[in-house]
Formats: C-alpha cells, sequence, structure tokens
C-alpha cells in the first residue's frame, strides 16, 4: 500500500484535519506535563513551558469565578493563565460552538481514540448501546456535577475537583498528586468508551456542560438544507454525540462539539445540504 | 451568509488559542505560577499599599522582606528560624512544621498579623493567631495601639523546639514554655493538635465537615493538621473554615 492511497484513505470522508489538531494537543499537553514534572527536579527542559495543569486548564478559569469576584484572588493551583484560556474558550464557543471539546481537548481525543477500538468491535451498534430514555435523562448530569464543583469550590477554596478529574489524572497518572478517585473516574471513563462515544463528555464534564451552551447562539452554527436532503441520516450517523441533524435545520443541540462529522465536508453526501455557516437565512 | 470549512476553522482556532496567549504575554497578563504581588488596600490611609492579607504560604520571607520593607534578620528573628536556615528562601508554609508540637499554630496568618502591625498596617487580628515570642518582643517596641499591645500580651508562644535543639542542644517542651505564663487557648479553639474527633465533640456535624472536606472525613481521631499535611492544604485554611462552623455553634 503506497502513501498515497494511505493518505487517501485517512483523508477519505472525515475532518481528517480535526484529527491533526486533536493530536497536535494531545501531545503538546502531555509534553508540558512532562516537563513540570522534570523541572521539579531541575530537569526540565527550558524552551518548553513546564506550566501545571491546573494552570493550563479553561475550567480552573470557571471554578475560580466566585472567589476572583468576592476576593479578588484566585482558588489555589490557579493563575491568570486559566482565566485567560477560559475567556479565549468562551470567544471560541461564541464564534464557533464548543470547538474546544472537538478539536483541542485531549481528553476528549483518547475517548475518541478508544472509540475506535469499540467502533470496530461493535461495528453499526457502537455508541447505541444505552437505551435511549435513560441517555437523555443522563445527559443532565454533567449540569449536576457543574453546579457541584462550582459551589464546592467557592465553600471551601480549594480545587475540589482536582481530586475527581480525568483530565488531571490522564497528565499526571505518574506523580504522587493523583487520587485515587480521579484514577477510577479515568479508567471508567476509558472502559465506557469501547461502547460509548466521548461518555465523559455526554454525561459528565462540567465544562462541556458550560461551552454547550454556547450551541444556543454561537455566530457559526450547523445548517441543514431541508431541500436538498436525502434524508439518508449518515450525518445522525457520523455524529459522536448522537445528534439527530436530519430532523434539524439548524443544530442547537448543547451537546454539538463542532467536529464538523456531519457536513458534507465529511458523511453527509449531498455538497452544500449539511454546512457550517454564519450568517444568511434564520430558521 | 459565509461558509466555514474545516481547514479556516482550524486556522481561526490556532489563531485565537496561541494569539490569545501571546498577546495576553505581551501586555504581562499571562502567569502560570503564582505572580507574588499580594493585593493593595483600596481605601483607608493605607490604600494603594499592599496587603499582608494577601500573603501566601508560597510567598518566602526574603519576598516578604523586599514587597513590605521589613529587613530579612527581624523576620528571622520574629520567627525564630534556626541560624542554620536560609531566612531568604524559607517560604511561610513551611513555619507550621517548624513549631510541630506547638498548642495553638504559628504559620501564615502570624507573618500577615506581624508584617502589618510591625509596618503600622490596618489589619484585624483573629482570636486564634498567635506569634511567637520573640515576635511579640519586636512588635512591642513598635508603635501599637493599647487594644495591640493587649492582644500581644495574649497571644504569645515559646520558643520553638527546633530552634532550642538547634541552638542549645536542649529539648524545652513548647507546652512547658506555653503553661509558664503565656496564653493557652481557649476549649473550642482549633489548634495544631485538633482532631476531628474534637471538632464533632463541639457541636459540628460530620455531615458540614465533610461539606468543608469535600470529601469524607478521615477517623475521627485524625489531626486536622496531619490531615491538611497529607492532602497538600494549607492548614490555616482548612482550620478557618472549620473554626467557622464550631463558632456557629452554641456552646
Amino acid at each position: 500500500m503506497t502513501v498515497a492511497t494511505l493518505w487517501k484513505r485517512f483523508t477519505r470522508r472525515r475532518i481528517w484535519i480535526r484529527s491533526l489538531v486533536q493530536l497536535f494537543f494531545f501531545v503538546l499537553i502531555a509534553l508540558i506535563a512532562v516537563n513540570h514534572t522534570l523541572a521539579e527536579s531541575g530537569q526540565g527542559i527550558s524552551w518548553l513551558s513546564n506550566a501545571s495543569l491546573h494552570a493550563l486548564c479553561p475550567f480552573g478559569g470557571v471554578v475560580t469565578l466566585y472567589q476572583y469576584a468576592t476576593t479578588g484572588s484566585f482558588v489555589q493551583k490557579i493563575h491568570e493563565s486559566s482565566f485567560i484560556l477560559m475567556i479565549l474558550g468562551l470567544l471560541l464557543a461564541v464564534l464557533f460552538g464548543p470547538v474546544l471539546c472537538g478539536w483541542v481537548c485531549p481528553l476528549g481525543t483518547i475517548q475518541e481514540w478508544v472509540g475506535k477500538v469499540g467502533r470496530k468491535l461493535f461495528k453499526r451498534r457502537y455508541n447505541h448501546f444505552v437505551p435511549a430514555r435513560l441517555d437523555a435523562v443522563l445527559r443532565y448530569a454533567r449540569y449536576g456535577v457543574l453546579a457541584w464543583v462550582v459551589y464546592m469550590t467557592a465553600a471551601s477554596s480549594t480545587l475540589i475537583f482536582a481530586e475527581y478529574d480525568p483530565y488531571f489524572t490522564l497528565f499526571n497518572f505518574w506523580s504522587s498528586e493523583v487520587a485515587i478517585g480521579g484514577a477510577v473516574i479515568l479508567g471508567l471513563t476509558l472502559l465506557s468508551s469501547l461502547f460509548v462515544e466521548r461518555p465523559w463528555c455526554k454525561y459528565a464534564c462540567p465544562y462541556g456542560a458550560v461551552l454547550g451552551l454556547s450551541n444556543l447562539f454561537r455566530v457559526f452554527r450547523i445548517r441543514r438544507n431541508v431541500g436538498t436532503c436525502k434524508l439518508d441520516k449518515a450525518c445522525d450517523i457520523a455524529c459522536p454525540m448522537n445528534i439527530p441533524v436530519s430532523q434539524r435545520t439548524i443544530v442547537r443541540d448543547v451537546q454539538c462539539i463542532s467536529c464538523l462529522e456531519c457536513t458534507a465536508e465529511a458523511h453527509c453526501p449531498v455538497a452544500g445540504t449539511v454546512e457550517f455557516v454564519a450568517g444568511g437565512k434564520k430558521s | 451568509m459565509i461558509r466555514l470549512g474545516s481547514k479556516w476553522l482550524t486556522v481561526l482556532i490556532v489563531v485565537i488559542l496561541f494569539g490569545g496567549v501571546g498577546l495576553s504575554s505581551a501586555l504581562g497578563w499571562w502567569a502560570t505560577e503564582n505572580r507574588k504581588v499580594p493585593s493593595r488596600y483600596t481605601e483607608g490611609e493605607a490604600a494603594g499599599e499592599y496587603n499582608p492579607a494577601d500573603l501566601r504560604g508560597s510567598y518566602t520571607l526574603g519576598e516578604v522582606s523586599d514587597l513590605f520593607g521589613v529587613p530579612l534578620p527581624i523576620l528571622a528573628e520574629a520567627f525564630e528560624l534556626p541560624a542554620t536556615t536560609d531566612a531568604a528562601s524559607y517560604q511561610l508554609k513551611s513555619l507550621e512544621s517548624l513549631y510541630p508540637d506547638a498548642s495553638v499554630e504559628i504559620g501564615v496568618e502570624s507573618v500577615r498579623l506581624f508584617v502589618a502591625w510591625y509596618k503600622g498596617l490596618p489589619y484585624e487580628a483573629q482570636a486564634d493567631t498567635y506569634l511567637p515570642a520573640s515576635a511579640v518582643r519586636i512588635l512591642q517596641s513598635r508603635p501599637l495601639s493599647s487594644a495591640q499591645q493587649e492582644y500581644l500580651a495574649s497571644h504569645s508562644l515559646g520558643t520553638p523546639a527546633s530552634t532550642q535543639v538547634a541552638e542549645t542542644q536542649q529539648s524545652t517542651p513548647l507546652a512547658q514554655a506555653t503553661s509558664e505564663g503565656t496564653h493557652t487557648p481557649s476549649d473550642r479553639t482549633i489548634t495544631g493538635k485538633t482532631t476531628f474527633q474534637q471538632v464533632l465533640d463541639w457541636g459540628v456535624s460530620q455531615a458540614q465537615i465533610e461539606q468543608v472536606l469535600g470529601k469524607e472525613m478521615p477517623a475521627p481521631t485524625t489531626v486536622i493538621k496531619d490531615y491538611a499535611t497529607q492532602q497538600g492544604q494549607e492548614f490555616s485554611t482548612l482550620k478557618t473554615a472549620l473554626q467557622a462552623l464550631i463558632d456557629q455553634v452554641q456552646p
């Protein structure tokens, strides 16, 4: 098999550049996390950031909002960088929806990687194991997690979520900072990813809960052209978040992660039918 | 209508994220660790001055000296650092371990109080904040109000055992120094030796404690200070939250 054939297969019918962006951010965050550990023993790489993972987590900015508003200070371990990343994440979300989830977040990326194994194992049953009624209820759980994290952080002035955060565990599993709760949740998340695509994002991620709200008002949105749609449901099958795109004109579902897999650039077979657009006719 | 493809979306994501980080760096806003610059008073005669209340455990005595203009030897003497210790790089959070056997806590809160009163800055002392005897001696030579003098007289602690060992090769228990004329904390006050069981005995429920901890309470016999150390938390922060619960309960 030639390189050209491999590349064609890789780039065919999917947003291949998203995979590259995801890989880039996964490697970048992993390298910074390792460098953080090395720097503590004086062996860090000088040209690479050795910031702590907390400093590079935009959700840290969200959980420290209350303390910042009331005392002007940040929760322990949270710094200006988290705040700035939170603002940049919100700006991206207002413009394009939760692209941080679909394109950048390494935890989302690793769930997708494990999900590829699940898709191979279960074919079309993959991502359809959870009964629809139960799934609909569980989708609200991440708002409960969000409320709990924000309240507990405000009440204790400490980064409570770090002890349960699978993202923190993923890039600190070698350090003594990892709590058993985080390790268990990461293990369950990766195991569940064999059956459900992005289970953490769907049911538990508090930051995804915040960013998901942007789907209600974002500038660029997923739009389906009813006139040219063949109703073949290719978009529904492609959607990692199980959104029934074929039943929408504009996708405003709070679970959309703007991965663009439903668009004509990827799985929709009819050009100009499912697009990522701004302006134009409102539904 | 504007259509956006994946390649342009990639460009925009990268430009906004890295451009935003670059711009904030250029403006001096980007920081991935503590800047070590405390907030300032916003009102009163001290408006514009650094506020010692914002000192954190990660500050070193050298940084405190630079920021507040308190001479480093004074700080080292006040907190009775062993002569072999590098005072400039000594972090405030380490003070708690310098007084391991103290019946009251000497820590970040003590430094905040000392610096504020040494510099004549407004600072409301908490009832459970104590100072080493030498810090009290130094402050008593400064212009203080009668209320402050009174406070110091009842919130003084003896010399830390580790310093005594280092300097005199004798080990005199702190408890003895405390009982010889200095103040002993009243009941219902969390100290370095208080256990979770005592907090329960003072009328705080396990659920309330767990709410503060954000997790299950450890064995009731666990010393709170030890728990904070194990969890990597500042004892003073945990103590303040639990003490507030105790204060809400009628004895």
